[in-house]
C-alpha cells in the first residue's frame, strides 16, 4: 500500500541520521555501517506489523540494526570481544539523546555547534578541516602548517573536549566513576 | 567515505582490561565523532542515498499488513474434496464473523472519519511527490503593535525538495529570497552576501522569516500535519471542486523546538491531480501565551549562538542586524497560481538566478567560525 510506504519513509528519514550515527559509534568500517543500515530498514519494514505502537520507534529500529550489524561482523570474523558491553553503553546514551526535543539527530545535538564555538582556535580549525571539509589528517596538517601527529592529537583532544562540553550541558551522561 | 581517524576501538578487544568508566568515555567520543561527520557538506546527500537505496529495496514487497502466512496443505485429502473441506472448516468462523459484524454495525454507525481523512491525506502526500513544479502566492500575517502586518511573496516548489520563496515586486529582483537548490539552503536580502548552509535553521536566524521558514513549503507542511495533527474532511462547507481538510493540532503533540506550529490548518485539494489549491494556517493562541514567542533565540538553535563572520553593518539592516523581537505569526496563506506554470528547471532553484553576479556568497559551513569574540551577539529576527 503506497500510503503505508510513504508513512514508513517519513519515519525512516526522521530517524536515519540517528541510526547512522549509532552504527558509526560502534563500527569503523563504513561499508558495514551502510550495509547494516540498509538491512535494518528492510528488516524493519518486513516486521512492521510486530511493532508495538505504544513504544518509541527509535530504540526498536536500533535494536534491529544492532542485530544486523552483529551478524555482519560475525560473518566477517570481526566481532570484538567487548562489543556487546560497549553497545549497551552507546545505546543508553542514544536513549538519553532521544528524550531531548527535536525531530532529528542534528536538532537534538544542536548544542554541539555551541560547544564547537567554544573550542580553542587550533582545535576548532582542525575539526573544521577534518570533518566539515573532509580532508584527511595529512592534508589538514599541510593546510595548517603543522605535522601530522599534532593535527591528529588536536582532533583527538577536540573530540574529548566536545564530549566534556556535552556532558556539562547534560546532553551526555556523566561517567559512572 | 570520510578519512577521519576515529577514536580507537582497541580497548574492546582486551577482555576486562578496560573499566566501565573508560568505555563510557570512549562511547562519548565515538558519538561526538559520529555527530561531527554529519557536518560534512555531502553527509546529507549520502544519507539520502542510503535511505533511497533501502526504500528502493522494499518497493517490490507488499505492505506488512497485507502479508499472510501460507496455509499448510493437507496432502492426504484428494484434490476434489479440498474446496468442500475448506468450506466446512470455515463455516463456524464465518457464522461467528457474521454475528460479530452485525453487532458491530449496530454499535458503530459510520467508519472513523479521522481514519478516512488520514487515508486521504496520505494519498495527497503521496500524490504531491509526483506533481510537477508549482507556484503559490504566499501571504504572511503577523500581529503588529496596532494592526496586522502583511507580507506577500511567492513560493515555487520544484523537484526533489527544491523551492524558492521570493518577496518583493513581481517580475523584479526580490528584496529577500530563501530557497533550497537540491544541495544546500540559501538566503539573501536586498544587500549583503548570499548565505548558504546545509542546515536551514542556521539561515532562519538570518532572515526576517525566522521560525516560519520550516512552514513555507506546502509539501513539507502536509507531512508535518500527518504526524502532529488530527485531520478531518470538512463536511459542513464542502469545497466546490475538491476536498477540504481541517487539521487541528493534536493535544500532547510534540512541541517542535524551533517553530511554533499553527493551531489549525485548513486546505483544499483538487479532485483530479490532488494538488493542494489553497492552504491557510492559523495561530489561535493569545499573545503572551507560552507557545507564542517561542522564537529562535530561545530555542538553542545551531548557529544561534555561534560566532561567525557576521554580517556587515550595511547588510545588517537587511538580514541580521537591528532585529527586534519576532512578531507573533497569525496567519499563513498559500494560493496555487495555476496560470503561472514553472519549468522545473533545477537552475531556477539556485540563488544565482535571483540576484546579480556581484553578490558575495558565504558558505556558513565552510566559513570557519570567527576566532575572536563577536562584537555583537545575534539578535532576534527583524520585524516584518
Amino acid at each position: 500500500m503506497p500510503a503505508d510506504r510513504t508513512a514508513f519513509e517519513i519515519l525512516i528519514r526522521e530517524h536515519s541520521e540517528m541510526l547512522m550515527a549509532y552504527l558509526r559509534s560502534l563500527v569503523d568500517d563504513e561499508e558495514i555501517v551502510e550495509e547494516a543500515f540498509q538491512q535494518a530498514v528492510i528488516d524493519t519494514w518486513r516486521s512492521l506489523d510486530q511493532f508495538d505502537r505504544s513504544r518509541p520507534f527509535g530504540p526498536w529500529l536500533r535494536g534491529i540494526a544492532r542485530h544486523r550489524m552483529l551478524v555482519l561482523l560475525r560473518s566477517r570474523g570481526r566481532l570484538r570481544r567487548r562489543l556487546a558491553e560497549f553497545e549497551r553503553v552507546v545505546a543508553a546514551r542514544f536513549a538519553l539523546l532521544e528524550q531531548r526535543s527535536g525531530d532529528t539527530f542534528a536538532e537534538r545535538l544542536a548544542a554541539l555547534r555551541e560547544c564547537l564555538a567554544a573550542l580553542p582556535d587550533g582545535q576548532r580549525d582542525a575539526i573544521d578541516l577534518v570533518y566539515a571539509r573532509e580532508r584527511d589528517t595529512r592534508a589538514a596538517a599541510t593546510a595548517l602548517g603543522l605535522d601530522w601527529e599534532t593535527v591528529r592529537k588536536r582532533v583527538q583532544r577536540a573530540r574529548g573536549a566536545l564530549a566534556e562540553c556535552l556532558r556539562a550541558r547534560g546532553i551526555l551522561p556523566e561517567p559512572t566513576a | 567515505m570520510m578519512r577521519v581517524p576515529p577514536p580507537d576501538l582497541g580497548p574492546l578487544d582486551a577482555a576486562g582490561a578496560t573499566g566501565g568508566d573508560a568505555l563510557e568515555r570512549l562511547a562519548d567520543e565515538r558519538i561526538v565523532h559520529a555527530a561531527l561527520q554529519t557536518l560534512a557538506p555531502g553527509a546529507r546527500l549520502r544519507l539520502d542515498r542510503a535511505v533511497q537505496l533501502a526504500m528502493g529495496a522494499i518497493d517490490g514487497e507488499p505492505a506488512p499488513a497485507a502479508r499472510r502466512r501460507p496455509r499448510p496443505v493437507d496432502d492426504a485429502r484428494p484434490d476434489r474434496h479440498r474446496p468442500f473441506a475448506a468450506l466446512l472448516r470455515l463455516a463456524p468462523m464465518l457464522l461467528i464473523t457474521a454475528v460479530f459484524l452485525a453487532m458491530a454495525q449496530l454499535l458503530v454507525e459510520t467508519p472513523s472519519a479521522e481514519a478516512a481523512a488520514a487515508r486521504s491525506l496520505d494519498a495527497v502526500v503521496s500524490a504531491t511527490q509526483r506533481l510537477g513544479p508549482r507556484r503559490y502566492l504566499l501571504t504572511i500575517e503577523r500581529e503588529g503593535p496596532l494592526q496586522p502586518i502583511v507580507r506577500r511573496g511567492t513560493v515555487d516548489v520544484g523537484p526533489e525538495g527544491r523551492f524558492v520563496v521570493r518577496f518583493g515586486p513581481p517580475n523584479r529582483a526580490p528584496i529577500e529570497a530563501f530557497g533550497y537548490d537540491g544541495e544546500a539552503y540559501w538566503i539573501f536580502g536586498a544587500r549583503g552576501p548570499v548565505r548558504r548552509s546545509l542546515d536551514e535553521r542556521v539561515l532562519a536566524v538570518r532572515g526576517e522569516l525566522g521560525e516560519l521558514t520550516s512552514l513555507l513549503v506546502v509539501d513539507r507542511l502536509l507531512r508535518r500535519l500527518r504526524q502532529d495533527y488530527d485531520v478531518v474532511i470538512a463536511d459542513d462547507a464542502p469545497a466546490r471542486d475538491g476536498t477540504r481538510f481541517v487539521a487541528t493540532r493534536r493535544a500532547g503533540a510534540r512541541e517542535r523546538p524551533w517553530h511554533p506550529g499553527p493551531d489549525r490548518v485548513t486546505f483544499e485539494v483538487a479532485p483530479d491531480d490532488r494538488v493542494v489549491t489553497s492552504l491557510e494556517a492559523t495561530w489561535l493562541s493569545a499573545p503572551g501565551s507560552p507557545r507564542h514567542g517561542q522564537g529562535l533565540q530561545r530555542a538553542g538553535l545551531p548557529g544561534a549562538g555561534l560566532p561567525r563572520q557576521g554580517p556587515t553593518d550595511s547588510e545588517g539592516a537587511e538580514l541580521a542586524g537591528d532585529r527586534q523581537p519576532a512578531l507573533h505569526p497569525k496567519r499563513l496563506r498559500f494560493e496555487l497560481l495555476r496560470n503561472e506554470p514553472l519549468s522545473g528547471e533545477p537552475g531556477w532553484f539556485g540563488h544565482q538566478r535571483h540576484h546579480d553576479d556581484r553578490r558575495e556568497v558565504v558558505d556558513e559551513e565552510h566559513a570557519p567560525p570567527r576566532l575572536r569574540t563577536p562584537r555583537r551577539l545575534p539578535s532576534p529576527p527583524r520585524v516584518i
